[in-house]
């Protein structure tokens, strides 16, 4: 067994200290030959996991590549692109002229089904807002943290998170965010509040996404999104709302269409 | 018609952009495509284009004349679906990780850049098809990041430190095979 592919191994399970690791990257930099073994290791990490997928960067050039784009931009190549839209279109036509008549009957059933709802939700407004909450929570598009930053600390208090062990996690996140400078990495901020939304820490967690908002940095807007999110947990609609107003203030926001539409729904 | 010959008169309209033959690849595998992206957190909007992205994904690399498929159409096509969106789901992770970065990559570069990558994920799966049914397991485990100590207990090795020593044997061999096939180094980038 030689050196080097243990050290690659280490390092790509993620059990190396921030002190060995940046002693590595140092090494695969100045280190052709390992630099060749490492690559090709990631690639089997990358590769062979099923929840992952190995983006190339776009810029790359690979007589391949540049043949497919060729190919893509010629007269055949546009030619079949409008086809498999034509297929389709033709595709999903077909399939909703056979549901037509199901859709009369089920409209007006529909219609009263709307009806009583309506008469549901203003008898139940506080329901109404949890449920706008749950519906809205969805942790699946937190950032990984992992991805970000070498910290293996990081790592292990998002594997906990994912694995609902939200106490644990809370405490690595913590202790992050004492010791080093949160400019450097917001994103524990998000995971901090919502870990504490998890918790049932509801004014801890507001407290953690205002921290995000005064962080000026590039992450700070999508504190308005989870700020709403918490306010509508404990049913604080205006408040709610005048986060909502603050997001949609500006297109480039982190789930404008989202805040939009939820902010319609609430008025 | 018999399968071979319909499969062929699939991927044939594929090639040549027959839209009623692609009509029937669309009846045949959209209603898995959409079952399969609905349960991984997307839409039925992203479910078509999926499709439309794996469809014109497999016409291009089907253009070269060495292209076969050895399995069941829709069973290749299908994988090609998943991969596409587990594509899309990477991207959009790293978009928000990174939201400055707007990249501005048009289409037709887009879909040769996943068409490449499909390949060179097919080549991979092949290599590791090819290494011994018990380096394949355990690794399959490992890569897909189940702890050791519950890879011990399933395969049945003594220790944890058992399953370590094999891991790193089976992934050692696995990466020469790579090395040695000619293909992995034509789809290096220059």
């Amino acid at each position: 067994m030689n050196n080097l592919e243990k050290e690659i191994e280490t390092y790509l399970n993620g059990e190396m200290t921030l002190e060995e690791q940046k002693v590595f990257e140092q090494k695969i930099e100045s280190d052709p030959v390992a630099q060749k073994e490492f690559k090709i290791y990631k690639e089997m990490h990358t590769l062979y996991n099923d929840a992952d997928w190995e983006v190339l960067d776009s810029t790359i050039q690979n007589d391949k590549i540049i043949a497919h784009e060729t190919f893509l931009k010629s007269e055949k190549g546009k030619s079949i692109a409008k086809n498999i839209q034509k297929a389709e279109e033709a595709y999903f036509n077909s399939s909703s002229t056979k549901i037509k008549k199901i859709v009369v009957y089920a409209g007006s059933i529909a219609a009263l089904l709307v009806l009583g709802l309506f008469v549901f939700v203003q008898l139940n407004k506080d329901l109404d807002t949890k449920s706008l909450y749950a519906e809205h929570k969805n942790w699946n598009d937190l950032p990984s943290l992992t991805l970000r930053d070498g910290a293996t600390s990081l790592a292990e208090g998002e594997k906990l998170f994912r694995k609902k062990e939200y106490d644990a996690a809370l405490t690595i996140f913590k202790s992050y965010i004492s010791k080093n400078s949160i400019q450097g990495n917001p994103q524990v901020l998000l995971y901090t509040g919502v870990t504490q939304l998890e918790l049932d820490q509801n004014e801890a967690a507001i407290t953690s996404f205002e921290q995000l908002l005064d962080s000026k940095t590039l992450d700070a807007s999508k504190a308005y999104w989870y700020l709403s999110l918490a306010y509508l947990k404990i049913n604080k609609v205006e408040e709610a709302k005048k986060q909502l107003q603050s997001l949609s203030k500006n297109p480039q926001n982190y789930k404008y269409k989202e805040a939009k539409e939820l902010l319609s729904r609430l008025q | 018609m018999s399968t071979q010959k319909y499969d062929n008169y699939l991927l044939e309209s594929l090639i040549n952009g027959n839209e009623a033959g692609i009509q029937e690849i669309y009846k045949k595998v959209y209603p898995k495509v959409f079952a399969y992206v609905r349960t991984h957190d997307g839409t039925e909007e992203d479910a078509k284009d999926v499709m439309q992205k794996a469809l014109l994904q497999l016409s291009v690399r089907a253009q070269a004349k060495d292209f076969v498929i050895t399995s069941s159409f829709e069973g290749y096509f299908f994988t090609t679906c998943k991969n596409v969106w587990r594509r899309e789901v990477k991207m959009h992770k790293s978009r928000v990780t990174n939201p400055t970065v707007i990249d501005l990559v048009h289409e037709e570069r887009e879909i040769a850049l996943a068409a490449y990558e499909q390949e060179k994920w097919e080549l991979f799966q092949q290599k590791l098809e090819e290494i011994s049914e018990n380096c394949r397991k355990i690794l399959q485990f490992f890569f897909n990041k189940i702890p050791y100590s519950k890879i011990a207990d399933t395969l049945g090795y003594a220790t944890e430190n058992t399953v370590r020593q094999r891991i790193f044997k089976c992934k050692s061999k696995l990466k020469e095979a790579i090395q040695a096939d000619s293909r992995y180094n034509e789809l290096k980038e220059l």
